[in-house]
């Protein structure tokens, strides 16, 4: 799953250096179109269900926050 | 006199030393430390250029910058926003263009500056503190400014490829100003939520309406506008007022669905411009916010921020098109058609604009300028100017003007006019769709639509035969994860195009 992500984010925004970052948000590697995309992306593909409240820069900071966010979710 | 923004600026610092002027998560400005503040970077910036000089502003966007752009005008010369996360390219085909005469920078960008903009005179925001007002030479120039001396320029995408620096004088934001402020009532109880980045026309409100009423604006981390609960929460916390965003900004709230968590109540008035704002979600908006009024302005960044605007003040359906209304006070529009003659009612016409609110042309570009500033069509007894836009609109029978696309969107197929903006307008209403655009493959004759969203190609092609005359159909289409923005949040139809002909969409 973890591997599939990131795939999913290189192919949004092929230009930025996800394994090198420490805060996808912080520093502006995904905008807010992408942020709505890589859901989209984890509910198809993990079958979670994320609610408004959940879109919060703490969930989606680093692949790690990504991971235990959906970890809780399902 | 009002002459230039500054004689609004000492003026609101008497009125109101102590009340916040600017104000983001780190620092805030109050009326008098602004003053004082740009007061010093502008004498230290006079001790080194002469007035009329380009000044770069090269920072990282927050309230800082903006004692820079005035101290550039208290020089006697005038801003360029640059951001930090500008591409270095873009940046060094702006200095090409600019040949600026003094960087002002922050730490942040200081060895950006030195790779980008090798040797030239840098001024260090952060030593702003210590630099002495020279009283004498500020009085000395501000004796000597026109109205019409410019106070920014900014730089928008030209076709080419090579960026276009529209020149705005002190006199064009004035009777902007003058305008926006009196049509809504705003004042020092109004507060702003900054969206655009400083670059961009966008922000031009957010700058000046403190300046004219004593309003204060909030400047929130970018980030708070990629999670929509955060901006909305920010809001609400602030006890914001006014918004003054472009539409996607907007649509990403409701695309989040972040009205389900909070909703700023506080919001009276809500100004969008920039691009089209689609009705199914300003219709989320009015039903989370009914109480506010929602306004939508047209005009490119040649004619400062809005010429023309239109009050919401009826429903409207999610398919139906906002009309651009009618023109700002002082301004003037004229449909012009291929004929050089004024449209009839119902018949398409160029959008030509005629004001102060007009720019000084493209700097150091003379032919851009001499091809799209240019005598009245319509006058022939005087010298009056206007500025073709390059879009399409008409005139109703109730007098509002109506947007039909831009005039290179306009294609003909098969004896046909077609208006891809129509066929977006189309695809983009409905609702499992996020984002779409169309393009024209003028070799094989081909309407591409692209298009992101819970939707496959087959199921929209099936939608769209129910909404458009069958030859406006698109040919092709193609799904994409994520539509393609540039650097203002707009679609970036040239690279969309350039991928779908070099065969990176198929």
């Amino acid at each position: 799953m973890r591997e599939e992500i990131l795939g999913f984010l290189k192919e949004l925004n092929p230009n930025a250096d996800f394994a090198g970052s420490s805060n996808y948000v912080e520093e502006g590697l995904l905008d807010s179109l992408q942020v709505l995309e890589l859901i989209d992306f984890l509910c198809d593909k993990c079958g979670v269900t994320i609610e408004p409240e959940d879109i919060d820069p703490d969930n989606f900071a680093t692949i790690d926050a990504i991971m235990d966010f959906i970890g809780k979710k399902s | 006199m009002i002459t230039t923004v500054l004689d609004y600026l000492d003026d609101i610092s008497r009125r109101f030393p102590d009340k916040v002027a600017y104000e983001d998560t780190a620092v805030s400005f109050t009326f008098k430390a602004l003053t004082e503040r740009a007061r010093k970077i502008g004498s230290e910036i006079a001790r080194q250029l002469p007035p009329q000089s380009p000044v770069v502003v090269y920072m990282k966007k927050g309230a800082h910058n903006i004692p820079a752009f005035f101290g550039a005008a208290y020089a006697g010369c005038f801003y360029v926003p640059i951001d930090k996360d500008m591409p270095d390219e873009r940046i060094k085909l702006i200095v090409d263009v600019l040949k600026p005469g003094a960087v002002v920078c922050d730490s942040t960008t200081k060895d950006l500056v030195n790779s980008n903009i090798p040797g030239i005179p840098v001024i260090y925001d952060d030593e702003a503190d210590s630099f002495e007002i020279d009283e004498d030479r500020l009085c000395k120039i501000r004796s000597e400014v026109k109205t019409t001396d410019l106070l920014y320029v900014l730089f928008t995408s030209g076709s080419t490829g090579v960026p276009k620096g529209v020149t705005i004088s002190h006199a064009a934001v004035i009777d902007f100003m003058e305008w926006i402020c009196d049509k809504y009532n705003l004042s020092e109880s109004t507060s702003l939520c900054n969206q655009a980045p400083f670059y961009f026309d966008a922000s031009v409100p957010d700058l000046y309406i403190p300046l004219k009423t004593g309003a204060s604006v909030y400047i929130p981390p970018k980030s708070y506008y990629t999670f929509p609960k955060k901006i909305l929460g920010f809001i609400k916390e602030k006890g914001i007022n006014t918004l003054i965003w472009v539409p996607s900004a907007l649509c990403n709230v409701v695309n989040a669905r972040a009205f389900e968590v909070c909703v700023p109540d506080t919001v009276r008035l809500v100004i969008f411009c920039g691009e089209v704002m689609p009705c199914r979600h300003l219709n989320v908006w009015k039903k989370y916010i009914p109480d506010a009024l929602y306004v939508n302005m047209y005009g490119p960044t040649e004619a400062t921020y809005a010429c023309m605007y239109y009050d919401i003040t009826r429903d409207f359906a999610d398919d139906e098109v906002l009309p651009l209304g009618k023109a700002c006070e002082n301004s003037s529009i004229y449909l012009i058609t291929d004929e050089n003659k004024e449209a009839g009612p119902g018949e398409q016409g160029e959008i030509c604009i005629a004001g102060i609110c007009l720019s000084n042309g493209y700097f150091n570009n003379k032919e851009k300028s001499d091809a799209v500033f240019t005598q009245h069509p319509l006058n022939e007894r005087w010298f009056e100017r206007v500025y073709h836009t390059g879009d399409l609109a008409m005139r109703c029978d109730n007098g509002d003007i109506v947007f039909c696309g831009r005039k290179d969107f306009q294609i003909k197929k098969l004896g046909h006019r077609i208006e891809l903006g129509e066929i977006e307008n189309a695809i983009c209403s409905l609702e499992q769709i996020k984002n779409a655009c169309c393009i024209y493959d003028e070799e094989s004759t081909n309407i591409v639509a692209v298009f992101s969203g819970d939707m496959d190609s087959d199921e929209l092609s099936k939608c769209l035969t129910a909404r458009l005359m069958p030859y406006m159909m698109p040919s092709v289409y193609v799904k994409m994860s994520a539509i393609p923005m540039n650097l203002n949040g707009k679609i970036d139809r040239p690279r969309i195009k350039k991928m779908y002909l070099e065969g990176e969409l198929s």
